[in-house]
C-alpha cells in the first residue's frame, strides 16, 4: 500500500497484512530519489541503501567486484527504432530500407556507448512478452548493403534529413548510424533538438528519419502490435498520431492489419504466440521500421537482499518477495 | 510634561516613507516584467504544452480538448492577463510532471533550498569575515596566504568534486555526518505523520515540535551541504572583505585613531568596519540570492529536495508550468533580497539617509 508519496524526493510503501498470496517478509519499503549515481554507490557501499536501481554502467563496474554487493541484470520494456517516412521516395524504396537494416553497428553500439543498458533487439515486442522474438538476423555487413543500394536504382549518394533527441546516448547512437549509413551511400543530416521537437514533427509526419524509443503501455503484445503494425488510415486527414505506423506514414496493408487485430482477439496462446512472432517478423523485415535495441537494466544491491524483481518488459518490479 | 517632535524626524520619517513607497514600486515593476518576461518564455519555446500532457498515444480531438482547456486558442494578451491574475492569487499552474499545483510544489521545495541557503550563508559570513579581517590586517602574512588560498579552492574547484569527495570523507569514512538526503527515512516518516509542519524547514519545524532526536538528524544531515555552500560563499566573502578592508585601513582617518591611541581591535572592528560593513551587505546578499537560486549541484549530489533540482528536473521534462513558476519564485526572492539589502545598506551608510 502506498503510504506516503512525495514527488522528487521518494515514497514510502507499507505491506498489507493477510494478502492472499501471502505476507510480506518486509513490512516497510522506502524509496528514495538519488538523482546522482555516484551518491547512490556511496550509500550502497556503506550499506544505508539495499538496492541501487539508477546507477550508470560506470559505477555498476565499480561495484561488481565488491564483495558486499551483487548485481541483478533484467531487461526493461523500451526498444530504439528508426522510423523512416514513407512520404519520401528514397526511403519507401524496399531496397534501400533493406540496406539500412545491414547497415548498422549493432554489436558495436552494445560493446561500447550502450554496454550494460541496451542488448541488440530486432522485434517490436520486446523479451519477456507473449511471442517476442529473439533472433537477431540483421548484423553489420557494410558489402551487402551496397550491394542493396546498388540495386535500389538510385542516384548515389542520397541525402536524408536525421531527427534526433538532445540526448548524449541518442547521439552516439546517431553519430554511428550516420557513419555507417555513409559508407552505403546514405549521407545522414542530423537535426537535433528537445525531445518534444523532435516528436512533434514526428507526430506531423514531417520528418524523413528520426531515431526514437517506444515502450509497451500493458502487459500484453497488443500494445506494441496496435501501433507498429495497424494503421487502418494512412491518409494526412486520418490524423491517426496514436500509431506509429501512421506517424510514418506507412501503410502496413489489409493482411497485416487484419491479422493484428485478429491476433488480440485469439484465445489459443499458441496460436496468438504463432500470430504475433509472424507479425513482428513481417514488420522486422518489410516495413518503414528499423527494429535495434531492447533496454537493459542493472540494479546493483546488497549482497543480503534476495528475492528482488526488477519488473522486466512490463516495469512492474516486486518488493514483496523480497528478504534480507 | 510635554511630547515634541521635531521637524528635523519628520522630514526623515517622510523620506523614509517615499523610499519604500519608491523600492516597492521598483519591485511591482520588476515583478510584473518578471511574470511577462517568463510568460514569453513559456510560449515561445518550441515545445507543445499539450503533448508533454496527453502523451504520446492522444488523438487530435483530445488534444484540442485540452488545448481549448488550458486557453491557448485565446489571443495572446488575454493568456497574459489570466497568467497574471492567477499567479496574483498563488496559482502558477499544475505541474505536468508531478501533478501536482506548482505553487504547492514551490511550497515544499523552496523551504528545503531556504533552510540549505541560510544555514550556508550564515557559515560564510562568520567564518569570511573574520578571515578577511585577519588577511587584510597582515597582508602577506603566512594567514594572509593561507585565507588567499584557501579561497582560491573556493572559487576554482567545481562544486560537484568537492561535495563527492565531501560526502566520501565525512559520510563514507569517518561516519561523522548522516548521508544524502535531508533526514533519515524513519524519522523522514515521523516528521511527515507526528509532527506538526510551521514552516517546511526541518531544523525549525523539528524546534517546534521538541523533537530533539529529529532536529539532531536532520541537522547531521545538513552540515555538510550547507558547509559546502558556506565555503563557496565564504571564499567570496573573505576575498571581499579583505579588499575592502584594506582600503579602509589606508584611510586618514584609521591613521588618526591610532595616533590617539586607540586599541587596533577597536579601530579596525568598530571604525573601519562600520565603513567595511556597507559594501559588504550587498556582497552577502548577493551571496544570499545566488544560494537561494537553488544550488543545482549540490543539490544534486546531496539527494537534496530543493528549489533548483525541481527547476532542473521539470526543464528536462519539458514541465513549462513548474519551470515558469519556479523561475518567478526565484526572481521574487532575487528582488525583494534586493530590496532588503538596499533598506540594510541605508541603515548602515548615514551618507544614504541623507
Amino acid at each position: 500500500m502506498l503510504k506516503s508519496f512525495k514527488p522528487n524526493e521518494g515514497y514510502v510503501l507499507e505491506a498489507r497484512e493477510g494478502h492472499w498470496r501471502g505476507d510480506a517478509k518486509i513490512k516497510t519499503v522506502f524509496m528514495q530519489h538519488i538523482p546522482e549515481g555516484a551518491t547512490q554507490r556511496l550509500l550502497l557501499e556503506k550499506g544505508d541503501l539495499d538496492i541501487g536501481r539508477e546507477l550508470t554502467p560506470t559505477d555498476i563496474e565499480g561495484l561488481s567486484s565488491n564483495p558486499d554487493i551483487k548485481i541483478n541484470n533484467d531487461v526493461g520494456g523500451q526498444v530504439y527504432y528508426l522510423a523512416l517516412n514513407q512520404k519520401k521516395a528514397e526511403l519507401a524504396n524496399p531496397k534501400v530500407q533493406e540496406a539500412m537494416r545491414w547497415a548498422i553497428d549493432y554489436q558495436g553500439m552494445t560493446d561500447s556507448i550502450l554496454k550494460g543498458q541496451w542488448v541488440v533487439h530486432q522485434a517490436f515486442l520486446p523479451e519477456g512478452f507473449l511471442g517476442a522474438l529473439s533472433e537477431t538476423p540483421y548484423s553489420l555487413d557494410v558489402e551487402k548493403a551496397k550491394a542493396l543500394m546498388a540495386e535500389s536504382g538510385l542516384t548515389l549518394p542520397i541525402e536524408i534529413g536525421f531527427t534526433v533527441r538532445n540526448n548524449q546516448e541518442r547521439l552516439d547512437i546517431a553519430t554511428s548510424i550516420q557513419n555507417t549509413f555513409a559508407q552505403i551511400g546514405i549521407n545522414l543530416v542530423m537535426d537535433v533538438g528537445d525531445g518534444k521537437q523532435g516528436l512533434e514533427t514526428y507526430r506531423g509526419r514531417k520528418h524523413d528519419i528520426t531515431l526514437q524509443t517506444w515502450g509497451p503501455d500493458y502487459p500484453d503484445p497488443h500494445t506494441n502490435a496496435s501501433t507498429f503494425a495497424l494503421n487502418p488510415d494512412n491518409s494526412d486527414e486520418a490524423g491517426a498520431t496514436g500509431y506509429l505506423a501512421w506517424r510514418t506514414a506507412w501503410d502496413p496493408g489489409a493482411e497485416i492489419n487484419a491479422e493484428t487485430e485478429a491476433a488480440v482477439v485469439e484465445q489459443d496462446t499458441d496460436k496468438r504466440k504463432a500470430m504475433d512472432e509472424d507479425l513482428q517478423r513481417k514488420v522486422r523485415d518489410n516495413s518503414a521500421f528499423v527494429l535495434m535495441f531492447q533496454q537493459a537494466r542493472q540494479d546493483a544491491m546488497r549482497a543480503n537482499v534476495s528475492g528482488f524483481y526488477a519488473g522486466g518488459a512490463t516495469d512492474s518490479a516486486a518488493y514483496w518477495l523480497i528478504t534480507k | 510634561m510635554s511630547e515634541t517632535t521635531s521637524p528635523l524626524s519628520e522630514r526623515r520619517l517622510l523620506r523614509l516613507f517615499t523610499q519604500l513607497a519608491v523600492g516597492f514600486l521598483t519591485l511591482a515593476v520588476t515583478l510584473f516584467g518578471l511574470l511577462l518576461i517568463t510568460f514569453i518564455i513559456g510560449r515561445v519555446v518550441p515545445i507543445d504544452p499539450v503533448l508533454s500532457i496527453v502523451g504520446e498515444r492522444a488523438t487530435a480531438a483530445q488534444m484540442q480538448a485540452v488545448r481549448d482547456a488550458l486557453g491557448l486558442d485565446l489571443p495572446l494578451w488575454r493568456q497574459f492577463a489570466i497568467y497574471v491574475g492567477d499567479a496574483l492569487q498563488g496559482d502558477l499552474g499544475r505541474s505536468i510532471r508531478t501533478g501536482m499545483p506548482v505553487a504547492q510544489d514551490i511550497a515544499r521545495f523552496f523551504p528545503a533550498t531556504l533552510e540549505l541557503a541560510t544555514l550556508g550563508t550564515i557559515f560564510g559570513t562568520l567564518v569570511g569575515v573574520p578571515a578577511g579581517v585577519l588577511a587584510a590586517t597582515r597582508p602577506g602574512s603566512i594567514a594572509d596566504q593561507v585565507v588567499r588560498l584557501v579561497g582560491l579552492m573556493g572559487y576554482s574547484m567545481p562544486v560537484f568534486w568537492l561535495g563527492l569527495i565531501g560526502l566520501l570523507v565525512f559520510y563514507g569514512k569517518l561516519d561523522w555526518v548522516a548521508g544524502p538526503g535531508r533526514l533519515d527515512p524513519a524519522y523522514d516518516m515521523m516528521m511527515e505523520f507526528q509532527m506538526t509542519a510551521y514552516s517546511g524547514m526541518i531544523l525549525i519545524d523539528s524546534a517546534l515540535n521538541g523533537a530533539w532526536d529529529i532536529f539532531r538528524n536532520a541537522l547531521s544531515h545538513i552540515v555538510l551541504p550547507a558547509g559546502l555552500l558556506g565555503y563557496v560563499s565564504m571564499a567570496y566573502i573573505s576575498r571581499m572583505t579583505r579588499s575592502f578592508m584594506m582600503t579602509e585601513l589606508s584611510q586618514e582617518y584609521i591613521t588618526t585613531a591610532r595616533v590617539k591611541g586607540m586599541p587596533e581591535w577597536r579601530v579596525i572592528w568598530v571604525h573601519a568596519m562600520k565603513n567595511v560593513m556597507v559594501p559588504l551587505i550587498t556582497v552577502i546578499a548577493l551571496s544570499y540570492a545566488y544560494l537561494l537560486e537553488g544550488s543545482v549541484l549540490t543539490e544534486t549530489i546531496f539527494a537534496w529536495p530543493g528549489l533548483g533540482s525541481y527547476i532542473t528536473d521539470a526543464l528536462f521534462a519539458a514541465d513549462m508550468p513548474a519551470v515558469l513558476g519556479g523561475t518567478v519564485v526565484v526572481g521574487v526572492a532575487f528582488v525583494t533580497l534586493n530590496m532588503a539589502s538596499d533598506i540594510l545598506y541605508r541603515l548602515a551608510d548615514p551618507r544614504a539617509r541623507a
